[in-house]
């Protein structure tokens, strides 16, 4: 009678045994490119060979860019791109580009990252996008105190003003028809909050910047929900690998430190 | 059995019968939303749509016309009861040489150009009679990248012209659609002032070849009320273009404006802020009334099939993805006879 062969034997039984150490090759081998990928960013190479971070900006959306009479440049926005060139001990170059033409500057290379205000974008697939470090949006402001509105659906029947045809606008609406909310229509931000203020309302939908910016001169009031989250993010090409992580690891740090929380309080809570 | 079917015919319910609207459908490849779409023009009470209508996507090689895509966009837009203007350009390739734009027609070619405009004229007669020719011919982008000429324009209208009468006697042809331009003269490298563009053509004769002017009415950052002067770009610059036409003796002709509006983009210099752009829109349409000479105002543009980027986004009543916008729920309650903007 033939004995009966082990299911795994001979060569296959070490090829078996083998799957472990290839898979451990595999992995050795994929973190070698990607660290030669990484030492090979030559965006990254070239800020740190010339000593220049090229930074792409729009100037004209204070209070995250703008330049004052003297042409120098100013704002929340700004103070990222020099405390990234701080930390890397390079000069910044900050190159003034109108909104539209900042993906095409990045793509032609005449610049190295675009920090203005950048709203994240899942469509494009022809940039790195790093983590977000402010996020905008429509945001429910409510007194502090009294009456708890803590979510959406704490809106039931309650007075909310819109800025008319905003974003919060659109949401309100939309709401509206779900929770049976009670919206009222001011033409800016800066009278829906004040609406606030005197009570004409239980709550203000309006943009976060507005928000923030109302809030550093009227005390006792706090932003109880964020609707839609409108992210604010640094682009980088997509060789770019070193240099975005680079970027990310600053964002984790000043999240972490309070820098993001400070550039808030300075740049979009001061009075004018 | 069709998953979309054309429905049952709809009317336009309205107090402003002038209310009109730019469509985006050319590159609109599902039914159900060319559908819905016109669905919500009809809804907001709009009466009419201009639509593009690209040469070069009907009829890709000399003389073999395909009009489906076409079909369904005017019989939806038709079946809700929308009147339709049709813009007509596009070169296709086989019209110009290579490496041009879309936009470049050498004059041999003219005639090709109405060689298909009397085709489209007579497919869509009944169903699609107001013809655009051309678009913005007073921009160098628009004039293949040449400088404007104003005489060669009256040239490919007058050919235009009358290849639409031979294919439909009824058929009304728009000259113009000229581009806003303040800048002097002759114009400055991207184009020639659509006044002065307009008064060469009228001395080259096209008061024959034409039958209503379109116009371009961007607001810019003004109120629709905002004065008319030729240094400036707003809503009442149409006047101007109107006094033109009475100075050469075409008091008689109307107008209609087939672009315009106003953009509410956070990050535009050129916009206004949203409340501004409901107000003005509202207003702009109501003003229209008031125009004798004016038979419809169509703002640009009423949804695009998909986000445009940036700015181009801020010009839209409903979005992509069919979000009203609260300037369409406004317009929508303006055209039902809600009279609180107009105060």
């Amino acid at each position: 009678m033939k004995a009966s062969r082990p299911f795994f034997h001979g060569s296959l039984r070490i090829a078996i045994w083998s799957i472990p150490f290839l898979l451990t090759l595999a992995l050795i081998i994929r973190l070698a490119i990607t660290a030669t990928e990484q030492e090979t960013d030559k965006v990254w190479e070239r800020i740190q060979t010339t000593g220049v971070l090229r930074v792409g900006m729009d100037m004209s959306y204070p209070p995250f860019a703008a330049a004052n009479e003297e042409g120098q440049p100013y704002g929340f926005d700004v103070e990222i791109a020099k405390e990234l060139a701080g930390r890397w001990g390079v000069k910044l170059e900050l190159i003034h580009l109108g909104f539209d033409g900042l993906y095409d500057a990045l793509q032609g290379e005449r610049i190295d990252v675009i920090i203005s205000a950048l709203p994240y974008d899942p469509r494009r697939a022809d940039v790195l996008y790093s983590y977000a470090y402010f996020e905008n949006g429509p945001v429910l402001v409510v007194p502090v105190g009294g009456e708890s509105i803590r979510r959406v659906e704490d809106l039931v029947g309650k007075r909310v003003g819109v800025e008319l045809g905003s974003q919060g606008d659109v949401e309100a609406r939309r709401l509206e028809e779900r929770l049976g909310l009670d919206r009222r229509s001011y033409l800016t931000a800066q009278e829906t909050l004040d609406a606030l203020a005197k009570g004409e309302v239980d709550a203000a939908l309006v943009d976060a910047v507005s928000a923030y910016h109302w809030m550093g001169s009227n005390h006792g009031f706090r932003i109880a929900v964020n609707l839609l989250r409108e992210q604010y993010v640094i682009a980088v090409s997509e060789e770019t690998s070193k240099l975005l992580q680079e970027i990310n690891s600053a964002i984790v740090e000043w999240r972490e430190d309070g820098f993001l929380v400070g550039l808030i309080e300075d740049w979009l809570m001061r009075p004018d | 059995m069709p998953l979309v079917t054309i429905g049952p015919s709809q009317e336009v319910v309205t107090v402003n019968a002038k209310m009109g609207v730019h469509t985006r459908l050319t590159d609109e490849v599902e039914e159900w939303k060319i559908k819905r779409t016109l669905e919500l023009v009809r809804e907001m009470g709009a009466s009419w749509i201009v639509e593009v209508f690209p040469w070069s996507y009907y009829e890709s090689q000399k003389g073999r016309f395909d009009w489906a895509h076409a079909d369904l966009v005017v019989d939806h837009a038709v079946t809700q009861g929308l009147t339709v203007i049709a813009r007509l350009d596009f070169v296709p390739r086989w019209a110009r040489p290579e490496d041009s734009t879309v936009s470049y027609l050498e004059a041999e070619n003219f005639s090709d150009y109405g060689d298909f405009v009397y085709e489209f004229a007579k497919h869509f007669r009944g169903r699609a009679d107001y013809l655009i020719v051309w678009n913005e011919p007073n921009l160098t982008t628009a004039w293949g990248l040449r400088p404007p000429d104003p005489e060669a324009y009256v040239e490919l209208l007058r050919i235009a012209y009358q290849r639409a009468k031979e294919a439909n006697p009824e058929v009304k042809v728009l000259a113009g659609a000229l581009a806003p331009n303040a800048a002097p003269g002759e114009g400055d490298g991207w184009g020639m002032s659509d006044l002065v563009f307009l008064e060469r053509m009228y001395q080259a004769g096209a008061k024959d070849f034409f039958d209503i002017l379109a116009v371009h009415a961007y607001g810019n950052v003004y109120a629709p009320e905002d004065a008319p002067s030729p240094e400036r770009i707003n809503f009442r610059r149409t006047e101007l273009l109107r006094e033109i036409m009475v100075q050469n003796g075409d008091a008689q002709k109307p107008i209609i404006i087939t672009e315009g509006g106003w953009n509410d983009s956070p990050r535009w210099t050129q916009a206004v802020p949203p409340a501004q752009r409901i107000a003005y829109t509202v207003r702009a349409y109501e003003m229209a009334r008031d125009w004798p000479w004016c038979l419809a105002v169509a703002f640009w543009a009423f949804r695009t099939p998909w986000p445009q980027g940036g700015y181009r986004d801020y010009w839209n009543f409903v979005t992509p993805e069919f979000i009203q916008k609260p300037v369409y729920e406004e317009v929508q309650a303006y055209s039902q006879g809600d009279t609180n903007l107009l105060e």
